[in-house]
């Protein structure tokens, strides 16, 4: 300590980066904290094995034209699409859906009340095989067969967590269950539906937190009459998930029918994307943050490793004469090692100290990320010490290899130097 | 001036370590700076096509509703909005309008291999608006647009790919199974031009735009403006003018009223969309951390290697050297060290940028693997200057304090030996 505060002319500029360092790093593994740990939350679906379908109507000039088609009939050749592709025997459930596949780039709104409380969330708009499709879990625990019987065009299908931030509202999660709810206008004549089944929270996308818009849902039947409003199939989305193990080439075997099969009417096949290109897609600007939340942290790790090394490797130098003494004296070469190292950890220590003030600071004074998570003790406790782990790392790195020299100081011809 | 090049050498040669920490630690930084430096500079700049960057506004999306509840709110702009908000405004230059690319299933009627490309619908004064090369042929006439007929630019890129020859005007093609003319063949634009973008332009007018309009009053639809300000013309007095424009439009008796939200300009289009932070603002702090923070290692190390020195300034001190020259001496020896670090900076991050293009520049709307940096920006001369420009300021930071200590101490005390 004493030799610490003898050479504190040369330690003031360490002693500086180190807190200089400690407050910045910590910012961003603060962020990086609370993305992380939303990431790996439980999403409530599963896509993988699943593609979303596109048919479209084929234009007058095509060869196979038929004129004189209505949307009506458009439909029932999508149905017939539909029934076609559930038959094939690598293909577990087939659905359809208006603008609400995951990770979708847009969504529809949807609103019921509950006594006089309004709520808002997304709009699953689908046949019931979706919940199949995606493995939506019914919070009874009887996964998703059930939650296919319960949505008709009568009953809805919500998450349990729909009504969680209006604490306005007489009933939440389970009580829900069973009741019967006006839709979008709270009138005696307005449509009602009744709540026929609750599923687990599903979360948007992995960066979007529980209490989020994006993770309440309700799930209403699409019918034949919405779909033919739509004016267009295209618009509709046919979600598919194929069977455990028959994953391999399943698109390659698809386009190879697609003519002769799925080719009715006026629609044809116009393309067919697995829900992970669009996850990709959806996800690619948050991933981009991550990974650049990520180099800002290597790019000073680095420099605390560039910092330490440059120092303590001139320290070793000028204090050979010190070391050889000690050396001399009895001291054993680890010894030597071990006070070094404690001089690094040390220092950073008396830099952390009020570099945590400061952290506690800006994090009481909610000047990080608390959207997505509030600013707890625990947050900071970790994140702090997340931190310091990082530097001592880089300093016990960063000491080594002077370290490792001047373990090997031979005191005879130091002392004989000087 | 040799003389000191020849000292600044053997002061490298001399102490190897110190110089190598010093150039890597440079190197690390100034690459660092620059990637930051040349996705801002990409992006924000004016390079053609986008030649007019610094003078463009684009459209928000807008938002149609009811006028007496508020209620059946649906995004997008019509001819009717556009026309009434953007045409003939004053201190605008030019007016343009354009749809987001779509993936177009495109295939010569003769073949079945079908291959997907970007097309994008653009207005008739799309290419007078940017600034596309030609290598054959020319822009739809006005004529085509009224007349909406089947036309269309294509890129280099998408001529080799379809016909195997970049000479093709006058040839036909199927773009989404509808026979369409190609007029003119443009050299490849870059992904990073997220406006001007597209394997293949048509004509805007091929669109249905008056169907998007029949549910929202005439004034809903589908159209993305872009205008072109005059050089003496501020952002705040369009804004203000469209403000007054859509308030007269709304106040008529029609059932739907339209909100244009959002107005902005190439750089608050480009970082951040919508939120409200300011990318000047954030890259400049961004800038400083990574620049502070290396420069406070590097004057502590400096300062570690300056005491070795100590005797050597005293005695030139003693001889008669003012503080300044000293001190200019110092500056000088180092900036070798430092210029050697900045072009070796400027080599890793033109690699860095490189290698990472998807990830820094990509973003969900276009085609990831179109992304090439080639040498025109990569070496934008501009940016030579400011890698210069930042070693200079680079070297005065790191070495400022410890040189200016080392020279201000009493030269008895210090050739007496501290």
């Amino acid at each position: 300590m004493k030799q610490i505060w003898n050479e504190r002319r040369s330690n003031a500029f360490l002693w500086m980066e180190l807190f200089v360092v400690f407050v910045i790093l910590w910012y961003i593994v603060d962020v990086v904290y609370v993305t992380l740990s939303i990431y790996n939350l439980p999403m409530g679906f599963d896509i993988e094995n699943t593609y979303v379908l596109r048919f479209e109507r084929m234009t007058s000039k095509a060869a196979a034209y038929q004129p004189g088609r209505t949307m009506k009939e458009d439909v029932a050749d999508l149905h017939e699409i539909v029934n076609r592709l559930a038959h094939r025997s690598d293909v577990e459930a087939v659905s359809l859906s208006q603008n609400c596949i995951p990770y979708n780039d847009g969504a529809n709104s949807f609103s019921f009340y509950l006594d006089t409380v309004p709520v808002r969330s997304l709009k699953r708009w689908i046949t019931p095989e979706y919940f199949n499709v995606f493995r939506y879990r019914n919070i009874d625990g009887s996964g998703s067969e059930s939650l296919a019987e319960a949505l008709t065009p009568s009953g809805m299908v919500l998450s349990v967590n729909i009504a969680d931030v209006y604490q306005d509202a007489p009933w939440h999660g389970k009580e829900l269950l069973g009741r019967r709810v006006p839709v979008w206008r709270n009138e005696p004549e307005a449509e009602h539906l009744s709540i026929a089944a609750l599923t687990e929270p599903v979360r948007y996308d992995h960066f979007t937190a529980p209490d989020d818009y994006g993770s309440r849902y309700a799930a209403v039947y699409l019918t034949d009459e919405e779909m033919e409003s739509l004016g267009e199939t295209v618009y509709i989305e046919v979600c598919l998930r194929v069977r455990e193990g028959q994953n391999d080439g399943f698109i390659d075997r698809l386009i190879v029918e697609a003519d002769r099969q799925y080719q009715v009417g006026n629609l044809y096949l116009l393309d067919i994307t697995p829900l992970s290109d669009i996850r990709a897609a959806y996800e690619t600007d948050s991933v981009n943050e991550l990974n650049t939340q990520f180099c800002i942290i290597f790019f000073l790790l680095l420099n605390i490793f560039l910092g330490i090394i440059g120092t303590f490797w001139f320290r070793t130098q000028h204090r050979r004469a010190e070391i050889a003494l000690r050396m001399a004296l009895g001291s054993t070469r680890w010894g030597i090692c071990g006070r070094l190292m404690g001089e690094g950890v040390l220092l950073l220590l008396i830099s952390a100290i009020p570099a945590w003030v400061v952290a506690w600071n800006l994090g009481y004074a909610e000047l990080v990320e608390v959207t997505r998570m509030p600013f707890t003790a625990g947050r900071f406790a970790i994140t702090v010490l997340g931190t310091f782990i990082l530097i001592a790392g880089m300093i016990v790195i960063g000491i080594g290899y002077p370290a490792r020299r001047a373990m090997s100081i031979k005191p005879a011809e130091a002392l004989h130097e000087e | 001036m040799k003389q000191l090049l020849s000292q600044a050498f053997n002061l490298i040669r001399q102490n190897p370590f110190y110089s190598t920490i010093s150039m890597i630690g440079t190197a690390v930084t100034i690459a660092f700076v620059m990637v930051v430096v040349m996705i801002y500079d990409f992006r924000t700049m004016d390079m053609a096509p986008e030649s007019d960057r610094s003078n463009m506004m684009y459209t928000g999306p807008g938002m149609t509703y009811r006028k007496q509840d508020q209620t059946n709110r649906n995004s997008g702009m019509g001819r009717k909005a556009f026309e009434a908000l953007f045409s003939e405004l004053p201190g605008v230059k030019e007016v343009t309008w354009y749809r987001g690319v779509a993936k177009t299933p495109c295939n010569l009627s003769a073949s079945n291999e079908i291959f997907n490309y970007f097309v994008r619908p653009v207005a008739d004064n799309w290419f007078k608006f940017f600034d596309y090369e030609f290598i054959a042929g020319r822009p739809f006439t006005q004529e085509e647009y009224d007349a909406r007929r089947w036309v269309s630019v294509i890129t280099e890129r998408m001529a080799l790919q379809l016909f195997g020859t970049t000479d093709v005007v006058g040839k036909e093609y199927q773009s989404n199974f509808f026979p369409t003319k190609v007029v003119g063949v443009v050299k490849d634009v870059n992904a990073i031009f997220q406006t001007a973008y597209a394997d293949a332009f048509v004509p805007f007018s091929l669109e249905n735009e008056d169907y998007y309009a029949t549910w929202t009053g005439g004034l809903g639809g589908i159209r993305m403006g872009l205008l072109k300000l005059l050089p003496d013309t501020r952002p705040a007095d369009i804004r203000t003018e469209v403000q007054h424009r859509q308030d007269r439009l709304n106040s008529s008796t029609a059932e739907y009223a339209f909100e244009m939200n959002e107005l902005y300009t190439h750089t608050e289009y480009t970082f951040f969309r919508g939120k409200d932070i300011s990318a000047p603002l954030v890259y400049s702090m961004l800038l400083m951390v990574l620049l502070i923070v290396p420069a406070i290692n590097i004057s502590g190390m400096t300062n570690a290697r300056m005491q070795e020195r100590v005797t050597e300034i005293a005695v030139r001190k003693a001889y008669g050297a003012s503080r300044i020259s000293i001190m200019a001496r110092l500056f000088s020896e180092n900036l070798l060290t430092v210029f050697l670090g900045g072009i070796l900076g400027y080599l890793l991050s033109c690699v860095l940028v490189w290698l990472g293009r998807v990830w820094l520049f990509g973003s969900g709307e276009v085609e990831l693997s179109g992304i090439s940096l080639d040498g025109g920006l990569l070496l934008h001369p501009a940016l030579f200057v400011l890698v210069f420009g930042v070693c200079v300021v680079f070297n005065l930071l790191s070495v400022l304090i410890p040189v200016w200590m080392v020279t201000h101490r009493n030269i008895a005390t210090t050739i007496k030996g501290e």
